[in-house]
């Protein structure tokens, strides 16, 4: 009788310890999604949350002209939250590079965060880089900000508009150009799909 | 203060020139006006440059020149301020901030020579009287002078000419009329304009009089007798003249009472019954794009896209303000750096009727080449609340008496009840390059562009060339290239203006 207590006491206090643990990494999991939201960088992109699933996105280069931008299918982690499916093809398209396109985004450009807005609209703070190393000009402006925009808008069924921010800010421009005051709409005229890289 | 100024000298040392020194011509001199009187400045034509001898401006200004042989440049001094020159660099360093010139400093026969705008963009910062240039009327101002700028409209009809001179800022004039001349004394010290100018119509010509204050105006053998209203506004003087065919039995075209009421009380909801009929096109304002801090891009060779802006535009301001009579604002004269809306709102506050900013583009491949001309492009959100929200407008009284209307238009909506006459300016442009420049394939774009976005009138971007290709970079820093470019820019003003009076 004895006995049957101790394993009854036992099975319950490890049944505690089962809940609390698994409540403990719950929240740990939440703060950790927290943090990288504010301090991600392209390495993230090395550490996909579901292992072994991932989706073909459609991400954007500069054609050999720097004149328009090129389709670039590219398999990122898939996602249950669209958050963090949206953060996943930012950083994915921040890092892409596939000689003879070329990148149009900033050099050491990061991403800080990435939300949505209850209205749909999507936003990617990116750090100061995005300013500071552009190369200046209209058509490299549009391009660095139609690849962001358009990734976002082309891979998330739900979002139509994407604004881009700096260091947590609205700015009016990266480099004196494209407004970005307000968010975005996807821009079709930019893309030049003959060109479209086969992976 | 101001010293007498030996001409004869100035000679001497140009016929001392040595043949391989690159020197055009003395060129058209400048007058200096001061409180003090008026005195020629001499200038010279170098490279394409007008410059002026220092040895002129130490003794006119007092200040100190000195050869700084370690640096290889000059040192100008004045009441222990400096300006440091340098013979490598267009640059003038003004107690260490850099200003930039069209020309470095330049030596000739044992004389140094600096770019006339070193007066304006340099010494200026220095001495205690503003020095201002105003290159169109050859004028140098030196402290408080009263010299209001004149633009000349011309409206020709089948038997009138209607003369609109608009003087800002508003000054009293008196006109004196007979059958064959119209004389206006303007209470100035002098006019800034390019006179004299060959007239239109029955107006034959306009120049200056016998003393600098006076503009005369020589009308057509078949010209009746002119009348002539004068009307202050709060900004500027508009004298009216209509000259009508010799016996010709016309009432005319602009009636004093039109003018006094487009300047206190424009109406507001019927103006073709007694708005006068306003020229299209008063007003530009060029935006050299960037500027101070922001150099915009920079190609390979170190040319940078702020000075290659300004330049163009300055060009182009003269040639219109010259040739056309229409004011020309520019939105930086200088390098420096001047905010986005800050730009658009000049040319909104001016009531200006085109806006165009020049920039020079940049790629990430060097092989792209070719201009573009961009207009804005309006997203869902500005369209549907285009066609739906109602102009409030608001009466607002005015200094003087009486009260005007002001329409209210949101900021984000300024440009989208324009873009129609932009994306026709867009075009003009193309065609007015095409041939001119290269132009990239299909060069007329849409794009959100911000400068654009609060021009409340018709308003383009165009891109000139690319930086960014070591071929264009070299071209769009020559002077055939820019003058290609001012020439083309000129046309398309020409050509939308003929649009404009088309469509009224």
């Amino acid at each position: 009788m004895r006995n049957k207590n101790r394993l009854l006491i036992a099975g319950g206090v490890g049944g505690l310890l089962i809940v609390g643990f698994w409540l403990f990494s719950d929240d740990l999991k939440k703060t950790t999604s927290s943090v990288n939201q504010n301090s991600a960088t392209t390495q993230d992109l090395q550490t996909p949350f579901l292992e072994g699933t991932r989706i073909q996105a459609t991400l954007y280069l500069g054609d050999s002209n720097g004149k328009f931008l090129v389709p670039v299918p590219w398999d990122v982690p898939k996602l249950e939250d669209i958050t963090e499916q949206g953060r996943q093809i930012v950083l994915a398209q921040l890092s892409l590079d596939q000689p003879p396109l070329v990148s149009v985004i900033p050099s050491d450009t990061n991403l800080r965060a990435f939300f949505i807005s209850d209205n749909g609209d999507a936003f990617i703070d990116l750090t100061s880089q995005a300013t500071t190393n552009h190369p200046g000009g209209s058509t490299t402006e549009l391009l660095t900000v139609y690849a962001l925009v358009n990734a976002v808008t082309t891979n998330l069924a739900t979002t139509q508009r994407v604004q881009i921010l700096i260091d947590g800010r609205e700015v009016d421009t990266l480099a004196g150009h494209v407004d970005l005051r307000r968010p975005l709409e996807h821009n079709v005229s930019i893309i030049h799909t003959t060109d479209t890289m086969k992976k | 203060m101001i010293h007498r100024f030996c001409l004869a000298a100035f000679v001497l040392v140009l016929a001392g020139l040595s043949s391989h020194a690159q020197v055009n011509s003395p060129s058209r001199p400048l007058t200096l006006l001061s409180s003090q009187g008026r005195q020629v400045l001499p200038t010279m034509l170098i490279n394409g440059h007008e410059f002026v001898s220092l040895d002129d401006l130490a003794n006119i200004f007092a200040i100190t020149v000195r050869e700084d042989d370690l640096a290889g440049g000059i040192t100008v001094s004045y009441q222990g301020n400096t300006i440091v020159l340098s013979v490598e660099q267009p640059l003038a360093s003004i107690n260490g901030r850099l200003v930039t010139l069209p020309a470095p400093l330049t030596h000739l026969a044992n004389q140094a020579f600096v770019p006339i705008e070193f007066l304006s963009r340099a010494l200026t910062a220095i001495y205690d009287l503003k020095i201002e240039l105003r290159a169109t009327s050859r004028l140098l101002l030196l402290g408080p002078v009263n010299v209001p700028r004149l633009t000349v409209t011309f409206q020709n009809q089948d038997s009138f000419t209607s003369l609109i001179l608009e003087l800002t800022p508003a000054i009293p004039v008196s006109a004196t009329t007979d059958p064959s001349k119209i004389i206006l004394e303007v209470e100035a010290d002098a006019i800034d304009a390019e006179l004299p100018m060959t007239g239109e119509g029955l107006v034959e010509t306009l120049g200056l009089g016998n003393q600098p204050n006076t503009i005369v105006i020589d009308l057509q053998s078949a010209a009746g007798l002119p009348t002539t209203n004068i009307a202050d506004g709060t900004l500027s003087t508009l004298v009216t003249i209509n000259v009508p065919l010799a016996n010709a039995n016309l009432t005319p075209s602009v009636t004093p009472e039109q003018i006094s009421q487009e300047l206190i009380t424009p109406p507001s909801t019927s103006p073709i019954s007694i708005t006068p009929p306003r020229a299209v096109l008063q007003t530009i304002v060029l935006d050299p794009g960037h500027g101070g801090e922001d150099i915009g891009a920079r190609g390979t060779g170190g040319t940078l896209e702020k000075k290659i802006t300004l330049d163009i535009a300055r060009s182009l301001k003269t040639m219109v303000e010259s040739r056309l009579g229409i004011r020309v604002l520019l939105t930086r004269d200088d390098d420096r750096d001047v905010n986005l809306d800050e730009r658009a709102a000049m040319a909104n506050h001016s009531k200006a009727d085109l806006f165009l900013s020049i920039h020079v583009n940049a790629a990430l491949s060097p092989a792209l080449a070719g201009a573009e001309i961009f207009y804005l492009a309006i997203d869902r959100e500005v369209e549907e609340a285009r066609n739906t929200t109602v102009a409030m407008s608001t009466s607002l009284p005015v200094v003087g008496g009486g009260s005007r209307s002001i329409d209210i238009i949101g900021w984000e909506m300024a440009q989208a009840s324009h873009v129609e006459n932009s994306a026709v300016l867009a075009g003009i442009l193309e065609n007015s390059l095409q041939g001119q420049i290269p132009l990239q394939p299909s060069a007329v774009k849409q794009a959100p562009l911000r400068v654009l976005v609060g021009a409340n009138m018709p308003a383009v971007l165009i891109e000139i060339g690319y930086l960014t290709n070591r071929e264009q970079e070299q071209l769009v820093s020559s002077p055939g290239f820019q003058a290609s470019v001012t020439q083309a820019l000129f046309s398309s003003i020409l050509r939308f203006r003929q649009f404009l009076e088309d469509n009224q």
